[in-house]
């Protein structure tokens, strides 16, 4: 009697632990499952766009390249990191502008 | 020391700012009106679950996402030129501008970008409620991206929270919150964000109306209307109250920009609101001369809104000029002697950098009295003239009222487009139709209107009374930003001509085809 009720003790203990890691095992699978939803989601949105929003994405793409490798790259360095290494060299500078403006002029 | 700085540098600079500033505000208040009228369309499709909504909703976000993609990082050139052409201005306030910035950037963008696609790409995907809740962060998430923008704006325009570091050359942030809460900021926010809802609700009306002139989509139409015209008479009402607000900020933090507004050259008690004018060409000056060749006035008003008291004394420029004791009997002194003050802050800077370098503790101390006691008055110090403190005065005067008179007919037509959806009488009202119609271009020049009146009035100053706007410029070659101008126009007119193209197809298009 008291083996079988070990025996059945036993049965229990695995079965509960099994129902724990099928838990586990689909919590699991659910999180590993959120990104590739996401990324059908995004993926099933931009293959069935509309005319518009193609015509819209090609301009965006345009404006974003003229934007950041031809304006930013050629037409807009930032003036105080090209000419100067560091920070007090751009503070001594600014100070020196400030308090000297007819330099602004050579 | 005006002349010390390249005037064609500064202005070609100021001219890039504004050009790049106002094509960037021809898609912003579109944005930010639309996403809260279809997030509202949207709410009551959800409630009625009637399919009219859902096409009603659909096509307009159609038009809402053409401009916003259009639109969309259009601000980012704004902040290329805070690095190459605003060099001396984006160092001298320090974190103040970059925290707003960053903030925008980090928390609204990305909550307006994540959820726009599930507005666009989540319909029958996800549950209807998380479809509108979506929808609504956008519009959320836009009005918050403008809350930083224009705190950051409101910052420049009355310049609280921070204190000055002489060893940086920075403003450094020492009160975050009395930047955000600052009520020139708030105000300006409050004012802008709503004025900007009222343009989105012109033009769903002036859409609709071109489809009831055209006797199409007449369901959709009327009930894009009603929408529109509830949204947009509470925002116009709204926008009233925070133009209100707005005057007062203007009248303690900017009087100058109050007496060119208003045309305002000599002070008196009891003054007179300006409702319709003509000025005279003057210099600020000339007393022998009549300041307009013809105005209505309102008698006591710009008093009583000024400080509610009808028989207040208001500045007008040639005071602010000669110095005056304000409604609450503050003492303002005249410029001349602020330019003194600016001019000793200047000194007093320069004597702390050469203390420094030669160890001569006794001047840095001296020079570091000198600057905290006049440093509020710093910009001052780059002016030879005392009239050079005065704006632009018919720039200010016109923009102001064409804004207030366009803000006023808005109201009008908002009521008449629901009196004439009440009354069933719209297709009948053809004249009305066409008036709505061109009604959209109007609400455009009353929004950009706004911003030359704030930006304008402010002259000549970038931060209120402790940089002129001269001061701000990078020492660059000025034929670079007279290149890059011409560039800007060319690329910023191409986007908004494809925007005009794409939109124009698609409302011909209509809501019946889904928005393909």
């Amino acid at each position: 009697m008291i083996i079988i009720k070990r025996l059945g003790s036993l049965f229990i203990d695995q079965y509960s632990n099994l129902i724990v890691l099928v838990r586990m095992n689909n919590i699991l699978y659910k999180l590993l499952s959120v990104p590739k939803s996401i990324w059908n989601f995004y993926a099933q949105g931009f293959k069935n766009q509309s005319k518009w929003s193609r015509q819209v994405w090609l301009l965006i793409a345009i404006k974003l390249f003229i934007m950041f490798f031809v304006l930013k790259l050629f037409f807009f360095p930032n003036f105080l990191k090209t000419k100067y290494d560091n920070d007090q060299e751009r503070s001594d500078y600014v100070i020196d502008q400030l308090t000297n403006p007819k330099k602004s002029l050579e | 020391m005006i002349e010390n700085f390249d005037p064609s540098l500064v202005d070609w600079s100021r001219a890039q700012f504004a050009l790049t500033a106002m094509y960037h505000w021809i898609f912003v208040p579109l944005t930010l009106g639309m996403a809260f009228i279809i997030a509202i369309m949207e709410t009551i499709y959800v409630k009625t679950n009637d399919p009219v909504w859902k096409k009603t909703t659909k096509f307009w976000m159609t038009l809402f996402g053409i401009n916003f993609a259009i639109g969309v990082a259009t601000g980012i050139i704004l902040e290329f030129e805070f690095g190459t052409n605003w060099s001396n201005y984006s160092w001298f306030v320090g974190d103040i501008f970059g925290a707003p910035l960053a903030i925008e950037g980090i928390m609204a963008f990305f909550m307006e970008s994540t959820f726009i696609a599930v507005m666009f790409f989540g319909w029958n995907k996800v549950s209807k409620k998380f479809h509108l809740i979506s929808t609504w962060l956008v519009a959320i998430g836009s009005s918050l991206s403008a809350l930083w923008i224009l705190v950051a704006n409101g910052w420049m325009q009355n310049p609280v929270g921070m204190s000055f570091n002489p060893d940086t050359a920075r403003n450094e942030m020492n009160n975050f919150w009395e930047v955000l809460f600052s009520p020139s900021g708030i105000n300006k926010f409050l004012h802008t964000i709503s004025s900007s809802y009222l343009l989105g609700a012109v033009f769903v009306i002036g859409v609709s109306s071109w489809y009831l002139l055209k006797k199409r989509e007449i369901s959709f139409a009327k009930r894009s209307i009603v929408v529109a015209a509830v949204f947009g008479l509470f925002t116009s009402l709204f926008t009233v109250l925070t133009g209100d607000k707005s005057t007062k900020d203007i009248v303690r933090d900017q009087p100058m920009k109050l007496a060119a507004v208003e045309g305002l050259y000599n002070g008196s008690n009891g003054v007179g609101l300006v409702a319709v004018g003509v000025l005279a060409p003057k210099d600020v000056d000339d007393e022998n001369k009549d300041d307009f060749i013809f105005k209505v006035e309102i008698p006591k008003l710009l008093s009583y809104l000024a400080y509610q008291d009808g028989d207040a004394f208001v500045p007008g420029v040639n005071d602010i000029i000669n110095g005056y004791t304000d409604y609450d009997g503050v003492v303002h002194p005249p410029v001349t002697e602020k330019m003194e003050m600016g001019k000793k802050a200047i000194a007093a800077l320069k004597n702390y950098k050469l203390a420094k370098s030669e160890s001569n503790t006794e001047l840095e101390e001296k020079s570091l009295r000198d600057l905290e006691t006049n440093f509020k008055y710093f910009g001052y110090g780059y002016f030879d003239d005392p009239y050079e403190i005065v704006p632009s005065i018919p720039m200010s005067f016109y923009s102001f009222h064409i804004m207030v008179g366009l803000g006023m007919y808005f109201i009008l037509l908002f009521a008449l487009s629901l009196l004439f959806v009440y009354k069933e009488n719209i297709l009948t009202n053809k004249w009305f139709l066409r008036l709505a119609i061109w009604s959209i271009p109007l609400a455009y020049v009353a929004s950009e209107c706004g911003w030359i009146v704030s930006e304008m009035g402010r002259q000549p100053w970038v931060i209120q009374d402790l940089m002129p706007t001269m001061a701000g410029v990078s020492n660059i070659d000025s034929i670079s930003v007279v290149v890059t101008f011409f560039l800007f126009f060319v690329v910023f007119t191409g986007l908004l001509i494809a925007e005009v193209k794409i939109m124009l197809k698609q409302i011909k298009v209509g809501p019946n085809h889904g928005g393909k």
